[in-house]
């Protein structure tokens, strides 16, 4: 499950207060920021100094379910995103669907109200309080390489345990895959993508999955150590952790099903 | 005279066995091929092609309480004899988020036969025929009772078809067929029938 790019600006669209976001570069945190809730969408972000930035956001133009109208802010034109009955449709009849089955009514109910709390915010707070929860600045490099030991060795001891667990249902089978992948997954992390981490200044180039994957995995380590040992499995929660990280990447980052050259990295 | 249609009915596991499975990128390695498809899919297909050709309608069996159990068959059929050197597990979860997505289309283009609880009859029926099977269990569960007991029930002019793999329909053929009047169709030879 991913959510399309119209699907993604929709959702926040349809989250955020009157339906509306007042400039690209919020509606671009408001979206890097469905990462931290798991939620997978067709949108890629890479680092720059401000946090979190997708090209593919600059190309939107106004369609079908959203509107762009430009409006005037301390002199300068800025534009804002509306939602549109179509959009709202999209919104209602496919995307809240989708949801569903990743988010249950409180989760969803509560990421609402961070998008509204968020879009409230101006684009430096967002990108502030991103920085800090994903260890992004350098001050933090310590700190980032410590959890990503720390993840590591979690999850190797999460990786032995899965064999001896059964696949008499779905969510005992997507348990075990959400393992599996997170273990490869942050061995990645660790071996390649922040192996050099000490070395370099700001990483420019580096991609923002990599700060998301990492943070993610330290959140769901502690559900994944309940789950496995709990009789009856929470499919919900499973499934969209499991939709997360295995979905939410494409081609374009390395640690991908769709990328051809994987078993590479993992071997 | 209006022309006398039978009906052909799938059961779960046969409907689901019509996907075919996008291989993810990194995983065609170990199949040198981008689609994964059910050992019995073109026998089906080509079933379900002529049924479509002639404009007869295709059923089911309603509710579809072991769907769950049949992804997961479906799944495991679709994997045996390969030998993923590289997630595997999520492979194979691929495959049932596949089916799962499959299932929730196709089901719309089947007619429904819905499953009847009294299958007391029924079960003393087979009891007192009761077979040495190859799988585990001899008597068929109850939930293909209620098959049998939804589609004897159903009214219909012509013969009524009920196509599967599972052994406690086709290892009972004969009785199926003398009592319920019902044919049952090994899935693996659905492609020869004439319709």
């Amino acid at each position: 499950m991913i959510l399309s790019k119209d699907e993604a600006v929709c959702l926040i669209l349809g989250m955020s207060k009157n339906g509306e976001v007042s400039s690209p570069t919020k509606l671009n945190k408001l979206l890097a920021r469905l990462n931290l809730y798991f939620i997978p969408i067709d949108f890629s972000f890479l680092l720059n100094k401000f946090g979190s930035f997708s090209a593919d956001l600059s190309s939107l133009q106004a369609n079908d379910y959203y509107g762009i109208t430009p409006y005037s802010y301390m002199g300068r034109s800025v534009n804002k995103f509306i939602l549109k009955p179509k959009g709202q449709e999209l919104f209602t009849e496919t995307i809240k669907p989708k949801i569903d089955k990743i988010l249950t009514d409180e989760e969803f109910n509560s990421l609402k109200k961070t998008i509204q709390y968020l879009g409230s915010l101006s684009v430096t707070e967002i990108s502030d309080n991103e920085h800090k929860k994903l260890l992004v600045d350098i001050d933090d490099r310590f700190k980032l390489k410590q959890k990503i030991n720390e993840n590591f060795i979690e999850l190797s001891d999460l990786y032995q345990q899965i064999s001896k667990l059964p696949e008499n249902k779905i969510a005992e089978i997507r348990l075990k895959a959400l393992v599996e992948y997170c273990y490869y997954l942050i061995k990645y992390l660790k071996e390649k993508r922040f192996k050099h981490l000490s070395e370099q200044e700001y990483d420019f180039d580096a991609h923002m999955f990599d700060y998301y994957f990492l943070y993610n995995i330290s959140q769901v380590i502690p559900f994944l150590n309940k789950q496995i040992s709990e009789k009856e499995k929470d499919a919900i929660a499973i499934n969209k952790f499991y939709q997360y990280f295995v979905n939410s990447v494409k081609e374009e980052y390395p640690f991908s099903i769709d990328n051809q050259n994987l078993r590479e990295l993992i071997v | 005279m209006g022309i006398i249609k039978n009906t052909y009915a799938f059961d779960d596991s046969s409907i689901l066995k019509l996907c075919t499975v996008n291989i993810p990128n990194s995983f065609q390695i170990f199949f040198q091929k981008k689609i994964l498809t059910a050992r019995n899919y073109n026998k089906l297909k080509l079933l379900i092609d002529k049924l479509t050709m002639q404009d007869i309608p295709k059923f089911r069996f309603v509710p579809a309480e072991n769907i769950e159990d049949n992804i997961m068959k479906v799944a495991n059929q679709i994997l045996e004899g390969y030998n993923i050197q590289m997630l595997g597990i999520v492979f194979k979860t691929e495959i049932i988020d596949q089916l799962t997505e499959f299932n929730d289309q196709i089901r719309k283009e089947f007619l429904e036969i819905v499953k009847d609880g009294d299958i007391y009859g029924i079960k003393q029926t087979f009891e007192s025929n009761l077979k040495e099977l190859n799988k585990e269990d001899n008597m068929p569960q109850d939930d293909d009772l209620k098959i049998i007991a939804g589609y004897s029930r159903y009214e219909c002019d012509g013969n009524k078809y009920l196509i599967t793999e599972d052994e406690h329909f086709w290892g009972y053929g004969d009785l199926i067929l003398k009592n319920f009047n019902i044919y049952v169709v090994k899935e693996w030879e659905c492609h020869t029938l004439n319709v």
